[in-house]
């Protein structure tokens, strides 16, 4: 589980330089003009919680979605459970992942906020540290649970299907076309180059093409 | 002791089925496993390594029930497949540093000396390597946990023939333990011919026949004959023909046996490509 953990946090370092910092300008902007609507008190209502929460919810959310997607377009399902990793080490890997990601961003975030209003130049408000603190809970936990439903969610239609997708996958009758064997998603994920060198009117094409059909199914 | 007893492994699909496959890799020895494309190679090496549900049937390695859970038997499996199944911006260096989390056995000094040998720069992302090289990384990484067993999908398939050769030397320096042990599924027969102890051939997603290699070369023969001798060829133990325009070629499983009692036939050793043309396209009594 380590390794697959490490695997994402390598493949996620350029994405999430650009995230954090994309963070700490929103969490900036929003602690410096949206949460205080008086001077000398911070109000925080539901509409401002949602804009909160739902930001770092999107942060988090690509980032774990784009590891969903790495895993498939690379086949890496296929080579993972052929190492000492079991399925439920996958699906682990990727609630903490979720976890470290919401837990991070929700830190930058509420230390974005109080740059943002500390950058006000106005003094700051007496309960401005248990806003903060109520931010960093509410946002942890919203996201948390959030992100957490929505990987259930890709587990059960998405990449963590795969092991079970892999019986029914057929290139041949993509999009129920029985030739299509240009589409770029056959080329580059199954062998086609034993038939496509063959002419469609021969024997040979036709016995081949069963052949393929096998294959496709087969994964 | 086998290093891996396939026994009645069973997988359906709606049309075709992978039925009742079973054989074993000795320990010490190279299985090479042929069949045309879409005979079930694939499937059964998916269904090995519990890829695919089995519909029937178990996997033993090393004496051990192998399902999804056996993650301390696959600590001692090394699995190749035709394509490198890892994301292409990684690089070696960065791969090693996830196996070291992954693999109790991980042997980076082992990993950088088989990189040193396959000429890969450890820096390089993988996208920018060729074809051949991305099958040595994958061997490389396959080769470095200490693995027993090695599982190979089609490794030589879409290489030249100096990266097969490469490929195939580095498998029989494997084998130098006589504890390793290999199944390499090919459509390459020739590569099969230089390296496997044993062949097994499936067709149509069934068994024909699983023997030592020296069995198959030295025992087999292909026999040219007319129609009178051929009449009496067919009707041989395990006989398989086709007709040509002037004449029948009959491949007889004990060919060995039977060369001073048709000594008037034109009578050679089939190669394993030879085998697998007849036993496809030939007819059987």
């Amino acid at each position: 589980m380590k390794g697959l953990l490490k695997k994402d946090h390598i493949l996620l370092k350029d994405y999430f330089f650009l995230f954090v910092m994309l963070d700490i300008a929103i969490s900036v902007m929003i602690g410096g003009t949206l949460l205080l609507t008086q001077p000398e008190k911070a109000v925080m209502d539901v509409s401002r919680l949602a804009i909160i929460s739902y930001v770092l919810l999107t942060m988090v959310q690509s980032l774990v979605n784009q590891t969903f997607n790495d895993d498939e377009k690379s086949g890496f399902l296929a080579n993972a459970f052929t190492q000492p990793v079991a399925r439920g080490d996958y699906v682990k890997a990727k609630y903490i992942l979720a976890l470290q990601l919401t837990g991070v961003f929700a830190g930058i975030h509420t230390i974005g906020i109080f740059i943002g209003l500390v950058l006000r130049k106005e003094p700051l408000p007496s309960d401005a540290m248990m806003l903060l603190a109520e931010i960093f809970i509410i946002a942890l936990a919203g996201a948390t649970i959030i992100s957490f439903n929505s990987i259930s969610l890709f587990m059960k239609f998405g990449a963590g299907k795969k092991r079970d997708r892999d019986q029914t996958y057929c290139c041949c009758t993509y999009d129920n076309h029985l030739f299509d064997l240009d589409n770029e998603y056959c080329k580059r994920q199954y062998r086609i180059e034993y038939f496509s060198a063959c002419n469609s009117n021969s024997a040979l094409f036709w016995r081949k093409l069963t052949a393929c059909t096998y294959e496709f199914q087969m994964g | 002791m086998d290093a891996l007893e396939i026994k009645n492994v069973t997988k359906k699909y709606t049309k075709f089925t992978l039925d009742n496959v079973s054989f074993s890799v000795p320990q010490g020895s190279i299985m090479g496993l042929i069949g045309e494309n879409g005979a079930g190679k694939s499937t059964l090496i998916k269904a090995v390594l519990d890829l695919v549900n089995k519909d029937g049937g178990e996997v033993d390695i090393y004496g051990k029930k192998h399902d999804r859970n056996s993650k301390d038997i696959r600590e001692n499996v090394g699995v190749v497949f035709d394509t490198l199944h890892y994301h292409e911006n990684l690089n070696p260096m960065q791969i090693s540093k996830i196996s070291a989390l992954t693999y109790k056995k991980w042997d980076e000094k082992a990993f950088s000396h088989y990189l040193e040998i396959f000429k890969l720069n450890e820096k390089s992302k993988i996208k920018t390597l060729s074809k051949g090289m991305k099958m040595k990384l994958g061997i490389a990484i396959a080769l470095s946990h200490d693995a027993k067993l090695l599982i190979l999908d089609e490794p030589t398939a879409g290489l030249d023939p100096v990266a097969r050769d490469d490929l195939l030397d580095i498998f029989l320096d494997f084998m130098q333990d006589e504890t390793h042990s290999i199944l390499i599924s090919s459509h390459i027969t020739t590569d099969l011919e230089k390296i496997a102890d044993y062949i097994t051939f499936i067709h149509e997603g069934k068994v024909l026949l699983s023997k030592s290699k020296d069995e198959l070369l030295y025992d087999y023969r292909i026999v040219r004959c007319g129609e009178s001798d051929f009449i009496e060829l067919k009707e041989e133990e395990g006989a398989v023909w086709r007709k040509h325009d002037y004449q029948y070629e009959v491949l007889l499983p004990t060919g060995k046996k039977l060369e001073s009692k048709y000594s008037s036939c034109e009578m050679e050793r089939p190669t394993i490509d030879e085998i697998m043309l007849m036993y496809i396209k030939g007819e059987r009594s």
